[in-house]
């Protein structure tokens, strides 16, 4: 059973600790009063502490005025917390007094909330100590206060002097003197006046004096004291006189505050100066222009140097409150009103991308009918130009945005000037590099056209070495076809007979001969060639052929043989075309490539007028 | 090769002319600061007034304790200035978190020696008023409006006003500091307290103007209140 309770408790605070409910400060008790010390009105800084029943402070006031304290605040304790912080209802509440602990007239218990009058006296009171403390009178306390005069002796008077005499005689005594107490109060209820009752009440409290805070005291009756020494003292015609300190450092909440004294000490406030006031707070890690020092090379305070010139906030005897600076510099383009601009220029952009864009496309249907170097030209020109709008554009608008927010926003930040001056020294050399990026360069053409010609060149060469291995292969043919038909006898007659058929062979035989070494002999060639023309020429050739069918295959060989040293001809004109245009391109002196230029701008700009 | 050599030295002498002219200024403005204001720009000071504009100022206090704020004065704005316009209360409770005594007070009554150590108001302070009689006050002050305040919280309970009239979520009012646990307030007509603890929830969902809050905050910090 006690092992569920346990478990059900511990449970019950498991679930409870998440929502665990801060309690709000509940309302301080407020303590006033008068404040006496050995006899005598406590003056001013006399501290008053509170404590509670468990010696726990609950607050304090320095006395301001006079023989008067208050409104002392002592703090409630926080009920939702184990610890004491102060003040509970109906808990008493103890006082001292420069550390002295003092005797309480009134209501000194703490209720949530209540003003309570209280007065404190010290030393702690008791008959016999020697002062005639606030609340003692000849009547309640001889011993202290000495014999009552004469004024008031009187038939009561005598009855509540025995009567406290009695009761005096009582608390201090002891039990040995008890039936003279009895009879005191025997005569003090007989007399029945206000002055024995008040007497009277003074006796209870002391009887249980040890208890400072017994309820014996009216405290109505102090607050009335209270108002009239305030307005005798007014009747008197005191003057203030305040004395104030000077304003402390403006505090982060914006105010700042003094301590004002009077001087003349008459309790009245109605020419108080105010102790707070309001004031700009500018943290002490920054100096500024408004920090009411003399500081960050300033001639004066808060003038001069990087603030306005002194003159300038001099108007006379008075120094005009400089206005606040409230202007921000703000790069945002949303927040400073320049968006407006960036966006008319994004249009301009994108329309402007937009056209050349049509006309290129326009350019690539080709619907002008152009030749297709004018129309890569003309395209071209359409992308450079938009590249170079662009970067234009975005360039000046920023140097422009740069120079609104620097030197038309507010005052000119040198920190991020550079920003500026940066952006106008890269400016040209920005747009040198697009425009070189984008122009039309004669060397990157020429340069292209070497490569082309060296390729042409060695596409020629190529070719020609393999005309070669096949006129090697039909001369070796031929060689063979003569030198077989040199070995019958018949045909040594015609070779006689046709020396020219006899010099060929040679020729031929030597030229194989030269291509297996891999010579070339122009000139040998031209001579095979010769003989053949003069061979195809002669008549009585012809009907040779007619009757040896092996002399026509060989004439038929020879006829291929001519057309290939034709085709190779061609094929060395080609080289040498070659060999002399890249001589005459590659080598183009610097002039020149800059005339070539302005020509070819010239051509531009013939094309763009004709356009 | 010979258009790579012109690029490196046009970058070059960009730099080069990019430090002088920078050295230059900065020279140039540590020598004769006024010289360089003239020649760069002068300080240009601008001052937006605001004009003042009528607002509904009233506050309705009822028979009891009320817990209130006022968003249409100052920062600061002495006692008896401010309680000039106002009736039927007999006292008046602020706290200032962070002092040694942050209950300050004022009673009507009270002897002229007293010191009431609730000397001015502000905008940015709740307030328990507690009356004798219910009525509705204008408390209008003809000052200028403020884009902003900020609420400086010590750690613990802080009776804090709500210096605007726009009301808030109250999730949103306290999510704009982490340190915010939970806020407070009282219905003043019926007595009662409403609350919200920040990631629970709770009966208060809307912070209102006219009305004072408990807030507490596990650390100090500050909140910013915009109008």
């Amino acid at each position: 059973m006690k092992k569920h309770s346990i478990f059900l408790l511990l449970t019950l605070i498991l679930i409870l600790s998440p929502i665990a409910v801060i309690a709000i400060p509940p309302f301080p008790t407020e303590f006033y009063g008068q404040v006496v010390a050995f006899n005598v009105l406590a003056g001013r800084s006399t501290l008053i502490e509170a404590y509670d029943n468990n010696d726990v402070f609950c607050g304090s006031f320095s006395v301001r005025t006079t023989g008067y304290y208050g409104v002392l605040s002592c703090l409630g304790d926080d009920t939702s917390t184990i610890e004491d912080e102060g003040g509970i209802n109906n808990e008493n509440i103890t006082f001292y007094i420069n550390g002295q602990r003092a005797s309480t007239f009134g209501n000194n218990n703490w209720e949530e909330g209540s003003y309570h009058y209280v007065d404190l006296v010290i030393p702690f009171v008791h008959c016999g100590d020697g002062f005639c403390d606030l609340r003692e009178t000849c009547l309640s306390c001889e011993v202290d206060c000495g014999l009552c005069s004469g004024d008031i002796s009187g038939d009561d008077a005598t009855g509540n002097q025995t009567g406290e005499g009695g009761g005096g005689s009582s608390d201090q005594i002891g039990e040995g003197t008890g039936g003279d107490g009895s009879s005191g109060s025997g005569t003090t209820s007989s007399t029945g006046t206000d002055t024995s009752g008040s007497a009277g009440d003074l006796e209870g409290s002391l009887d249980g004096a040890t208890g400072a805070a017994t309820a014996s005291f009216d405290g109505t009756g102090a607050f009335e004291q209270g108002m009239y020494l305030e307005e005798e003292a007014a009747k008197l015609g005191c003057e203030e006189n305040w004395n104030c300190i000077n304003w402390s450092i403006c505090g982060s909440n914006g105010l700042q505050t003094r301590d004002c004294v009077d001087l003349n000490d008459c309790g009245t406030f109605e020419h108080k100066p105010a102790e707070t006031q309001e004031c700009i707070y500018i943290s002490s890690d920054k100096p500024s222009c408004y920090d009411g020092i003399q500081n960050q090379g300033e001639t004066g305070v808060d003038c001069g140097g990087p603030c306005l010139s002194c003159s300038d906030r001099v108007f006379g005897d008075r120094i005009i409150e400089l206005p606040k600076l409230i202007c921000k510099k703000e790069l945002n383009p949303l927040k400073n009103k320049t968006f407006p601009l960036f966006l008319l220029i994004s249009a301009i952009i994108i329309l402007k991308v937009m056209d050349n864009h049509r006309k290129i496309q326009k350019l690539k249907e080709n619907k002008k009918k152009l030749s297709d170097l004018k129309r890569a030209k003309k395209i071209f020109r359409l992308k450079r130009q938009t590249h170079l709008f662009v970067g234009l554009v975005v360039l000046i608008t920023l140097i422009l945005y740069f120079f609104y927010v620097f030197f038309f926003l507010c005052e000119p930040n040198m920190t991020a000037l550079w920003i500026l001056i940066f952006c106008l020294l890269i400016t040209p050399f920005t747009i040198h590099l697009i425009i070189k990026a984008f122009e039309y360069d004669d060397r990157k053409r020429l340069l292209k056209q070497e490569e082309l010609i060296d390729t042409h060149y060695n596409q020629i060469q190529e070719l020609i070495r393999i005309e070669n291995e096949h006129l090697a292969e039909i001369e070796k043919e031929l060689a063979e076809k003569i030198f077989s038909i040199y070995k019958d006898d018949r045909f040594k007659e015609l070779l006689v007979e046709y020396p020219t058929f006899d010099a060929l062979y040679t020729q031929i035989v030597d030229l194989y001969k030269d291509y297996e070494d891999k010579k070339v002999l122009f000139e040998d060639e031209k001579l095979v060639c010769d003989e053949i023309y003069a061979l195809a020429n002669n008549e009585s050739f012809k009907d040779l052929m007619e009757q040896y069918p092996d002399i026509k295959i060989i004439y038929n060989k020879l006829l291929l043989l001519y057309e290939h040293y034709e085709n190779k001809q061609e094929l060395y004109d080609d080289l040498v075309k070659a060999e002399n245009e890249a001589k005459k391109k590659i080598v183009l002196p610097d002039n020149e490539s800059d005339e070539s230029n302005e020509s070819l701008k010239e051509d531009d700009s013939e094309e763009e007028t004709s356009e | 090769m010979t258009n790579k050599k012109t690029t490196i030295k046009a970058v070059t002498l960009s730099i080069i002319l990019i430090l002088i002219s920078v050295l230059s200024l900065f020279l140039l403005e540590q020598l004769s600061p006024e010289f360089f204001g003239s020649i760069t720009g002068k300080l240009i000071t601008q001052v937006y007034v605001i004009p003042a504009y009528p607002m509904d100022c009233n506050v309705t206090m009822y028979n009891g304790q009320n817990l209130l704020s006022f968003f249409c004065i100052p920062n600061y704005f002495e006692r008896e200035q401010f309680l000039a316009n106002f009736t039927g209360y007999t006292k008046i409770y602020a706290y200032r978190a962070g002092n040694s005594d942050p209950w300050k007070s004022y009673k009507t009554n009270m002897p002229g020696w007293v010191v009431q150590d609730l000397d001015y108001f502000s905008r940015t302070d709740g307030y328990w008023f507690f009356m004798n009689i219910s009525n509705t006050i204008n408390y209008f002050y003809n000052g200028s409006k403020v884009s902003k305040t900020t609420l400086y919280l010590k750690e613990g309970w802080n009776l804090i006003g709500y210096p605007t009239n726009i009301p808030q979520n109250t999730s949103f009012f306290l999510n704009q500091t982490e340190y915010a646990y939970e806020i407070r307030s009282y219905d003043n007509e019926n007595k009662t307290y409403k609350s919200y603890v920040k990631n629970s929830g709770g009966t208060l969902i809307l912070i209102e103007s006219n009305y004072g809050y408990w807030l507490y905050v596990n650390q100090s910090t500050s909140l910013e209140v915009n109008w």
